[in-house]
């Protein structure tokens, strides 16, 4: 008898210690959060400091607050700058206390959705949140600000227009971002030029004669904007009035200003070499936003990037020279001069979320109070039209000619396709094929026409 | 006629299986339950969160078209059979290399087995750097010989070959095996080949070789099987590249490193199209299935021409 009970009690101890990891959604969101809380241990540190000096009546009944859990998908100093917006949402009101988390991986959000331990609150780009709007993994913003009567009208309309899906507002915009094009002064002068060009072709002819080789034939200064690979792809392309997708979010690879663009790139490719180019990308690409980024260093004449680069150059003490100026446009269109991906930092409530109520309180703070601590904190421009001229942000190197492209409204918005993921990873495929000389643009876009038909 | 279980003996069986529930439940929960869900799965579309809607076999036939698969499968099988026995070799050389007795020994095994323990996204994260065509460690080597280092990364010509680089410097644990292996093999065959006259490199291949071969060939097979879980290494380097979004393809310059497991989890979490992952996951084990069946009874040849049982 002695045996069996000692057998039963170890069965049960054993079967419990194994089954201890398929525990409740609190133990689990809670190792979650503290195995997370890794990245994020100096911005926790922060915000409990800005907690502490909220008033002490707000603290007590924090402790009465529903808890809203919110994940965005930044890191290291960017995430600090959340978790200084997350302590001034909880030391303004005491009905709710939000709880934030550096989740910078998809699969997790994903298996968090899929297992009913979704966060309240998402902070993600546009393009995924429009992706998992089209999945039906998002509640409706749209039937939210219907029922409030929610003034959406303080967003710029492409900030606004780039969180619809299917006509319907998914989320609501953080922050927004575009590319213009940074321009090397001395270099540019050094090229026996005195202003940036403002059409392709004034771009290419400066781009050759700027483009300066080492002793053994390797790249020293990069006169083309070939990299970063992302800008290549989009604004060189949109500069051409050529497009991706149409207005039906249909992909359109073979359009004349798709072919134009590649034309030139391949152009200065067979220029100087594909490999030498490889060569300087690839060091290129390693170093990106580093100290050593090429850039940085007055290895690159022009540079296609976004809003965030003077603050980085100030904080690495680069000594390069530099200007912005609009994409150029072509000769034959001067109109498309300006034209840049729009995107946002977009912010979202699962459709699985348990605190809605307060998911949508805070989602309203975040994108109205909160926006200005995120966009100056991260460098991001202003989805919300009153701070295109509020002096502290006017003030950040960069942001009064980055407001002024904004202003232009010639941002180019994502498509609404459920497989832009995919679409996206067939056209960097087919670029690398043209690029590597073994197709032309013409049968390398006809090729990815015929890949990309079936795609929603 | 079959005898019946004794009182005792049905008291024992129930002991032993009330001691093994916990590992049977752990299995039923984290094994079978989740191979039948995928199963159903593949049979359906599903974003892996919204109810999965019942689509037959369009999952498979979309496996079946998709140009993508295959590349990623012939990538795969790439590493299963090229990297495989460039890895055994290097694993055996570093074994002989470490098996004589010379002052100093341990510290070379250490040094030799040392890069097992580093964690992978670590090492790779250092490998890139390595492969950096104008500053790296690699081309300035090769520079050193007079020779042009590629872009190891971005063209797809070398890319897999960096890959296989990699991976020999990964190889000691499988260095450690032979060396066990090498240390089995009895001294006096060496003594009687010296004897008659056979020199170091007929004494390699016609005793150690043969000796070793059972060895090799079992390390073969979890080689092979474990290239087809190849994931990490190529992860972290498309991620690195800037992902997909940042101007690079998924599975590298024009997805010259898709490997099928890489490209299983973009379908899965990127694509959202958990229902095709699920049939390319039964696909892998299908194939995986039949590769163990075949090799294991390539071991059991080999063995039992070596000797062994």
């Amino acid at each position: 008898m002695k045996k069996k009970i000692v057998s039963c009690v170890l069965t049960f101890a054993m079967a419990a210690a194994a089954l201890s990891g398929c525990g409740g959604s609190q133990s689990s969101t809670a190792s979650q959060a503290s195995s997370g809380a890794a990245q994020t241990e100096a911005a926790q540190t922060e915000a409990a400091q800005a907690e502490t000096e909220a008033p002490a009546e707000s603290e007590e009944a924090a402790g009465d607050a529903e808890t809203i859990t919110f994940w965005y998908n930044n890191t290291g100093d960017e995430a600090k700058i959340y978790e200084d917006a997350i302590a001034a949402y909880n030391a303004s009101q005491s009905k709710y206390k939000v709880e934030g988390l550096s989740v910078t991986d998809a699969q997790k959000i994903i298996v968090a959705m899929s297992s009913n331990e979704a966060p309240d609150v998402i902070k993600h780009g546009n393009q995924t949140v429009i992706q998992y709007a089209k999945n039906g993994l998002l509640e409706s913003i749209q039937d939210l600000v219907d029922q409030e009567g929610f003034d959406t009208s303080i967003y710029s309309d492409q900030s606004l227009e780039a969180n619809k899906a299917d006509g319907q507002l998914c989320a609501l915009p953080l922050s927004a971002y575009t590319i213009q094009m940074y321009y090397n002064k001395t270099l540019l002068e050094e090229a026996g030029y005195s202003e940036p060009p403002e059409t392709m072709e004034e771009m290419y002819e400066m781009a050759v004669k700027g483009t300066k080789l080492d002793a053994d034939g390797n790249i020293d200064v990069l006169g083309y904007p070939l990299f970063p690979y992302a800008s290549a792809r989009q604004e060189l392309i949109y500069g051409f009035g050529g497009r991706w997708w149409d207005e039906n979010s249909k992909p359109t690879p073979e359009n004349s200003g798709v072919l134009d663009s590649l034309n030139m790139n391949v152009a200065y490719r067979n220029e100087f070499g594909g490999e030498t180019l490889n060569a300087f990308i690839g060091t290129a690409n390693t170093n990106r936003y580093t100290e050593q980024d090429m850039f940085f260093q007055g290895k690159q004449m022009f540079r296609l990037d976004g809003s965030w680069l003077p603050t980085m150059m100030k904080n690495f003490n680069s000594t390069v020279d530099w200007g912005i100026t609009l994409i150029p446009g072509t000769e034959a269109h001067p109109e498309y001069r300006g034209s840049s991906r729009y995107e946002t930092d977009s912010v979202a409530i699962p459709a699985m979320a348990e605190h809605k109520e307060g998911a949508w309180d805070f989602v309203k703070w975040l994108c109205g109070d909160g926006a200005k601590i995120i966009d100056l904190g991260t460098g991001n421009l202003p989805a919300l039209k009153a701070l295109y001229d509020d002096s502290e942000i006017m003030a950040v190197p960069g942001f009064p000619e980055f407001i002024d492209a904004l202003k232009e409204e010639k941002g180019v918005q994502y498509p609404q396709m459920a497989d832009f993921d995919e679409y996206m990873n067939l056209v960097n495929a087919a670029l690398d094929v043209v690029y590597a000389g073994k197709q032309t643009p013409e049968e390398a876009m006809a090729d990815l026409a015929a890949q990309s038909a079936g795609l929603q | 006629m079959r005898r019946r279980k004794t009182r005792r003996e049905q008291k024992e069986f129930l002991y032993g299986l009330l001691f093994a529930m916990p590992w049977i439940i752990g299995f039923l929960a984290f094994s079978v339950y989740p191979l039948c869900s995928s199963l159903y799965y593949s049979f359906t579309k599903f974003n892996a969160v919204t109810t999965p809607q019942w689509v037959g076999l369009d999952n498979f036939r979309d496996i079946f078209s998709d140009p993508l698969i295959w590349k990623s499968l012939r990538n795969t099988l790439f590493m299963a059979f090229v990297s495989t026995p460039v890895n055994l070799m290097v694993a055996l050389l570093l074994a002989c290399i470490v098996v004589k007795s010379f002052r100093g020994r341990g510290l070379v095994r250490t040094a030799f087995f040392l890069p097992s323990v580093i964690p992978m996204v670590a090492a790779t994260m250092v490998w890139i750097w390595m492969f950096d065509p104008t500053y790296g460690y690699i081309n300035n080597v090769l520079g050193f010989f007079g020779i042009s280092g590629p872009s190891w990364l971005l063209d797809s010509r070398y890319t897999k070959w960096a890959l296989v680089l990699m991976g020999t410097w990964n190889t000691g644990t499988t260095m450690l095996v032979c060396m066990a292996a090498l240390q089995s093999v009895p001294l006096s065959y060496y003594e009687s080949a010296e004897i008659d006259g056979a020199g170091a490199v007929k004494r390699f291949f016609y005793i150690t070789l043969p000796c070793v071969a059972h060895v090799i060939v079992y390390q073969a097979i979890l080689s092979i099987i474990n290239a087809f879980q190849y994931f990490q290494q190529v992860y972290i380097i498309v991620t690195a590249n800037a992902g997909v979004r940042g101007g690079s393809a998924a599975g590298g310059p024009e997805n010259s490193i898709l490997m099928y497991p890489l490209y299983i989890f973009h379908n899965a979490f990127t694509y959202l199209k958990m229902g095709k992952a699920s049939a390319m996951a039964w696909l892998l084990f299908i194939v995986v299935a039949v590769l163990t069946v075949i090799m294991t009874k390539v071991t059991k040849k080999v063995t039992e021409d070596a000797g062994g049982e």
